[in-house]
């Protein structure tokens, strides 16, 4: 393992998209700032899908919030920066940052059946997008609307425009806020948890558009997720997160054969099972719980939960090491290879 | 919708009719109205006489089944006191009080949704903390009391309002804040609420990621959702102000159907307490149901649920 440099992989070239770099964030309880992010790194290439995942709690929207600017009133970015196609957002004026919402940045969200205006037609809900970015004109507007619905998969487009959100289903209205993410051709689209509370054909579907969004129109991806399935569906590279802080990143395949931190391992056993075979019955949890706000330990924020945990994971806090190419674990005592014989030490059955 | 209001207008018609057999019954318990027609010195014969004419020496079940009778074709019988149809002096009397009650009613909500909007989005700040305290007082101010202060102050004192009686915009401008100051707070608190819990909603957060302006959010998002539940609170209010408005009309002398109500009743006149309670019930019951037809044009939800299932 070699000590790593502040950022990684994709500086160099022109393929980044996103950077976020040692981002940390605070909340503000009653007077008191406490951390909740701190030093998030990983970075977006142009037409990649990124997943964040990690169990609820563990900071996966406030980094999402945080790169669009929309982190509460109690809550700010205490350190790092954020770098958008070279432009660092992180340090923007509210009035700069609402230009760069909406038409470089989209953003979805877990919940569709709340996320829309129930009082408003979903096609001027989308059309809104156009008319706050000042694109084009009365009637183009209307025209990019129905085209945008066609391209999200929504049947009959011209139905739809005149409908209210209560008069479709949740997996039209994810498809609307997908439409409305995209409708100023943003570089970058957040997606929050967009498929948790779909039924599961309809998961997939949502899948399948976001993945077909990034093959035909260059659409780079944060997909923020508590489900490592999600992640193995659609995503070119992980960010696991836990307790305000990423503990591993890899492209997706390396972190499926070689996940080197306790924690991965746990989230993918719970998934996959021991053996990563769906057909397990029971699948494993990780004991115990993501920590509170103000309690994460001044170690390692796992080790309580860890069973590899060694000493040194109790003072100090381990250092991102690059493990393989573009593999990054931030672990004292990480699974050894082949991980199949070490399954289930940083594991519990239940 | 058609059939939604035709069941509305039906639980109507039920209502008054228990609302008027109410009425005639609680007013007959208040003894004979005759001695008070009379002259001091009239003799039984002439109290028997005048008695027997106004029908009230019938069974009370008999005179009950004439009042029926007569309301279906409209008639409620002559003022005691006046001897001109009592819906007549009633109806005489409404616009005065819809007035009033139209006037007191833009007062407050001139004041109480910007009241309730500035107190929820400057929650914690200075506006707030310098708002809330006036709405409390507004809401504890008894109309006896605040009329009684503005005539003293802008009538007695600078001479500049009139202090009673109808006439003009000016004569106007007392009773309307007098009347208007308790439904101002309370619409202003309902407000409040109602954008509190609007500005948490997930779609003002959607509206946000839009990259729409605090402006728009809140003109073009919030403000049509917040305003759902106020609704309701001004079509009672409105619907209470209608009813008219006992203290503040006695207060200014002001001439409409709160007044008649005091006057009706101190003089046993029968006939116009029941026009009085007749009129304002239908009223009430009239706004409430234009309240809730308002509400199905503005939330599409309301639209399609009653056209299903009520
Ligand atoms: N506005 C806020 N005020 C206080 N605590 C917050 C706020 N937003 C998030 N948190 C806390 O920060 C932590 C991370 O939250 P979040 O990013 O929503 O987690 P995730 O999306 O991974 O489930 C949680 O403990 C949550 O309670
Ligand atoms: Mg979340």
């Amino acid at each position: 393992m070699q000590p790593l440099e502040a950022s990684t992989m994709f500086k160099a070239t022109n393929d980044l998209l996103l950077d976020v770099d040692e981002l940390s964030v605070g909340v503000n309880v009653a007077g008191r700032e406490i951390g909740v992010l701190s030093n998030v790194s990983f970075n977006v290439g142009k037409g990649e899908i990124v997943g964040v995942v990690g169990e609820s709690g563990c900071g996966k929207s406030l980094t999402a919030l945080a790169i669009i600017g929309l982190l509460g009133d109690n809550v700010r970015i205490t350190g790092g920066t954020i770098t958008l196609d070279g432009e660092r957002i992180s340090s923007l004026s509210s009035t700069q940052m609402r230009k760069i919402r909406g038409s470089r940045i989209g953003m979805i969200f877990q919940e569709p059946m709340v996320a829309l205006n129930p009082l408003m037609r979903v096609g001027r809900q989308v059309k809104e997008v156009l008319v706050i970015h000042a694109i084009g004109n009365r009637k183009s507007r209307k025209a990019r609307v129905l085209e945008l619905f066609r391209q999200v998969g929504l049947p009959d487009p011209k139905l739809r425009y005149r409908q209210f959100p209560h008069q479709l289903s949740g997996g039209m209205r994810q498809r609307v806020m997908i439409a409305m993410a995209l409708a100023a051709e943003p570089k970058l689209l957040i997606a929050d948890e967009p498929t948790t509370a779909l039924d599961v054909t309809v998961q997939a579907q949502i899948l399948d558009l976001l993945e077909d969004i990034r093959t035909r129109l260059g659409t780079s991806v944060v997909l923020v997720t508590h489900d490592m399935g999600v992640v193995s569906e659609v995503a070119d590279r992980v960010v696991v997160m836990y307790a305000g802080q990423v503990v591993e990143s890899a492209p997706v395949a390396e972190l499926f054969e070689n996940a080197r931190h306790p924690y991965s391992v746990g989230l993918l056993g719970s998934v996959f099972g021991s053996n990563f075979e769906e057909s397990s019955d029971e699948l494993p949890t990780i004991s115990g719980r993501v920590p509170s706000i103000g309690e994460v330990p001044s170690g390692c924020p796992f080790e309580p939960r860890c069973e590899n945990a060694i000493d040194v994971c109790r003072s100090d806090r381990p250092p991102a090491a690059s493990v393989g190419t573009n593999h990054i674990v931030a672990c004292w005592s990480p699974v050894e290879l082949p991980r199949m014989r070490l399954f289930g030490k940083g594991v519990e059955s239940s | 919708m058609g059939r939604f209001i035709v069941r509305r207008l039906i639980q109507a018609a039920l209502s008054l009719f228990g609302v008027l057999t109410i009425v005639f019954f609680v007013v007959r318990l208040t003894g004979n109205p005759v001695r008070l027609l009379v002259p001091q010195n009239a003799s039984a014969a002439d109290i028997a006489r005048l008695t027997h004419q106004l029908g009230l020496d019938r069974p009370l079940l008999d005179q009950y089944g004439t009042f029926l009778v007569n309301i279906l074709h409209g008639n409620l019988g002559y003022s005691y006191v006046q001897s001109q149809p009592a819906l007549g002096i009633v109806l005489g009397r409404f616009p005065n009080t819809v007035e009033l009650a139209i006037s007191a009613l833009c007062f407050s909500l001139v004041f109480a949704i910007p009241i309730g909007f500035l107190t929820a989005y400057f929650r914690g700040k200075w506006i707030e903390r310098l708002l809330m305290p006036v709405v409390a007082l507004g809401q504890s101010m008894p109309a006896f009391w605040s009329g009684i202060l503005l005539v003293l102050v802008f009538a007695v004192h600078w001479r500049i309002l009139p202090s009673s009686g109808q006439g003009g915009i000016k004569a106007l401008i007392l009773p309307s804040i007098t009347l208007g100051m308790i439904t101002l707070a309370s619409i202003a608190r309902i407000s409040r609420v109602s954008f509190l819990e609007q500005l948490n909603k997930d779609y003002v957060r959607t509206a946000r990621t839009k990259g729409a302006s605090t402006a728009r959010v809140m003109v073009v998002h919030v403000f049509r959702n917040a305003l759902l539940p106020v609704i309701t609170m001004v079509g009672l209010e409105a619907a209470n102000l209608l009813g008219g408005a006992v203290i503040t009309e006695e207060i200014f002398a002001w001439p409409g159907i709160g007044q008649l109500t005091v006057q009706s009743v101190q003089s046993s006149d029968f006939p116009v307490v029941e026009a009085v309670v007749l009129v304002a019930s239908a009223v009430y019951i009239l706004t409430n149901l234009s309240v809730d037809l308002l509400y199905g044009i503005i939330d599409p939800r309301v639209r399609i649920k009653r056209v299903g299932s009520r």
